[in-house]
């Protein structure tokens, strides 16, 4: 019986994520594609030199370069926040921990026409690093939870060994915490990197003209009165395989329990 | 090497008086240990001296200097705690290391400074190892190799035995007492166990809700205990209700039981005004068959111990004596008389 349900709940694994992707794979690389058979008629790099030459590298360049400054930033403010907030006791702990869950509970569509208003007052519609600014809304909460349940995983008397030992606090938190929260730190980097190079309504809301990141890019292809399968899963490749590069390195490298700690806890 | 000097140190836990120290001074090259139960404030005054808390009132002073608002980093002192502490990304050479490396010593002379410590308690071929290889009482002497490497004028311990199981237990209380007398350090242990306190120890300060009642090495806090609480937590007791008939001499003195027994004691440290019990340590008392001079007692219960016998010996109507005797050396049954020694008695406040 056990055997049974797990090997189903496996199976509709397999088809809700990986029949989808596959499809992906499929309309990208077709040339000529009806979608009536269960192959495409023709094979060819036809959609990927459509999307190239309607200005995928720009798209891309951005895409790669908010991602990562989106997990440099979040991991510099939530690391000082996670050491306090996870290893000294302090009033309103709960209080605290659940604030920064706000971004997450406010739906995005809110938030970004607040922001919008503000944003044009500022003359920062289409700015590269407010949409840095604006990514970080959704993914500074993942790394936050993420590094702050390392930090109190970690026995306090071990922050207190160091310190008798002669380092300072700024020493103790290089030498002695962020070795030991790396792995809550990766795995925060993780969500936090999937959220910015997924992140499409702030982005289209706040970026364009300027900033037309690879979903703002592939929702040219699928928004308007017609839908461009081929070009739109041509897309798609960009954001899929890294994601799926991601989950293997993960995989390789840190242990999986790691990664589930980083989900957010109620 | 230092001294400590400890002055009016108060802190409070809220409204409890968690740690109250007069004047304390720990001498240079000195084992002080800080004895008590659970909760009467002997780790919260050592985490006052490491600086890992602050204290309410008062000052530390370490060889004159004051050092009470310092952070702990700059004290040059260590500490040994219970549960280890020991950084688990690093294996137990950078463990040891990592004091040295603090102080900023060249790489080279860590390397024979960690070397050297490693070979003194025994675990140079854990080297390598990373901690969770490693079992509790070799974690347990990588946390002292790692206090000591770096010579502080001061090492702290905070229990830190009582995670280990008691053989291995009684095998590393033996190597801190070699090790103490190769590097003399000065050094302030914490436990509640009496035992690790009078092997260890070249003073013991019983501690007792937040306030020391008593200092003195483990020969005087033994055999002349300021008061009862002192007397049953540093060892076996038979307390003996009663006033002292009469002065001896200076020091001794003969005490009237309620039952109206007779018995010559030492006066201990009791002054006219407090209320008096005399303590027979149980090894004080020595049984012979009946009807030998001395005082009258009835075997009321015996119990099989192994290799000894513990006896309790009614010897009036309201006082009983506990001792031991070993088990080849029995002289009687429940019920039989016999006839008991008190060998060494002292007369200390109730």
């Amino acid at each position: 019986m056990k055997r049974i349900s797990i090997s189903i709940v496996s199976v509709a694994m397999v088809l809700i994520i990986f029949f989808p992707v596959f499809v992906i794979f499929e309309w990208a690389f077709s040339t000529i594609w009806y979608g009536t058979s269960l192959f495409p008629t023709q094979l060819g790099f036809r959609s990927f030199i459509q999307v190239i030459q309607a200005g995928l590298g720009k798209s891309l360049i951005l895409s790669f370069t908010i991602a990562p400054l989106v997990v440099l930033f979040s991991a510099l403010i939530s690391i000082p926040a996670a050491y306090i907030i996870g290893t000294k006791d302090i009033k309103s702990k709960k209080l605290i921990e659940n604030l920064f869950l706000i971004p997450l509970i406010v739906p995005p569509i809110v938030s970004g026409i607040g922001i919008l208003s503000i944003y044009t007052q500022l003359g920062l519609i289409g700015n590269y690093m407010a949409i840095v600014l604006v990514h970080m809304i959704g993914a500074t909460p993942y790394m936050f939870r993420s590094v702050e349940a390392s930090f109190e995983s970690i026995d306090p008397s071990i922050e207190e060994a160091a310190r008798v030992l002669g380092a300072t606090r700024l020493r103790t938190i290089l030498r002695i915490y962020l070795p030991l929260v790396t792995p809550g730190l990766l795995s925060g980097s993780v969500f936090a990197f999937s959220w910015s190079l997924n992140e499409f309504l702030l982005t289209l809301l706040l970026g364009l003209p300027n900033i037309v990141t690879l979903p703002v890019f592939l929702y040219r292809y699928v928004g308007g009165y017609y839908i461009s399968p081929g070009p739109a899963s041509a897309i798609s490749v960009f954001l899929i395989v890294p994601s799926l590069f991601i989950v293997y390195l993960m995989e390789k490298y840190i242990k999986s329990e790691y990664v589930a700690g980083a989900g957010i806890k109620g | 090497m230092s001294t400590i000097l400890i002055q009016n140190l108060k802190k409070y836990y809220g409204k409890v008086l968690a740690s109250s120290i007069k004047e304390l001074e720990i001498k240079d090259g000195e084992f002080f240990t800080l004895l008590g139960p659970s909760g009467c404030g002997k780790t919260t005054t050592l985490r006052m001296l490491a600086g890992l808390i602050s204290p309410d009132e008062g000052r530390i002073l370490i060889d004159d200097k004051d050092i009470t608002n310092f952070p702990p980093e700059k004290r040059n002192l260590t500490m040994v705690f219970q549960n280890f502490a020991l950084f688990p990304h690093m294996n137990v050479f950078d463990n040891v290391a990592f004091g040295l490396r603090m102080r900023h010593m060249p790489e080279r002379e860590i390397q024979i400074r960690v070397k050297e410590m490693l070979k003194m308690l025994r675990i140079e071929e854990l080297s390598d190892r990373r901690i969770e290889q490693i079992s509790g009482g070799q974690q347990q002497r990588v946390g002292v190799a790692r206090a000591i490497a770096p010579h502080p004028s001061v090492v702290l311990f905070d229990e830190p035995l009582s995670n280990l199981d008691a053989k291995l237990r009684e095998e590393v209380r033996y190597e801190l007492k070699e090790l103490q007398k190769k590097v003399n350090i000065t050094a302030v242990y914490v436990t509640h166990d009496q035992a690790e306190a009078m092997t260890l120890s070249d003073r013991i300060a019983i501690m007792q809700s937040g306030i020391i009642i008593q200092i003195g090495n483990p020969k005087e806090v033994y055999f002349t205990p300021v008061n009862a609480f002192v007397a049953s937590f540093v060892g076996g007791t038979n307390f003996i209700e009663g006033e002292i008939e009469k002065e001896i001499s200076q020091d001794r003195v003969l005490f009237r039981s309620i039952d109206g027994l007779l018995i010559e004691a030492r006066k201990g440290m009791v002054s006219n005004y407090d209320s008096k019990v005399l303590l027979v340590r149980p090894e004080a008392v020595e049984l012979k068959k009946a009807n030998e001079n001395g005082i009258k007692g009835t075997i009321e219960s015996k119990l099989y111990l192994g290799g000894s016998l513990e006896y309790r010996i009614r010897i009036g109507k309201n006082s009983t004596l506990k001792t031991f005797a070993s088990s080849v050396n029995d002289v009687g049954d429940v019920n039989s008389n016999v006839t008991v020694f008190i060998k060494d008695a002292v007369v200390i406040k109730s």
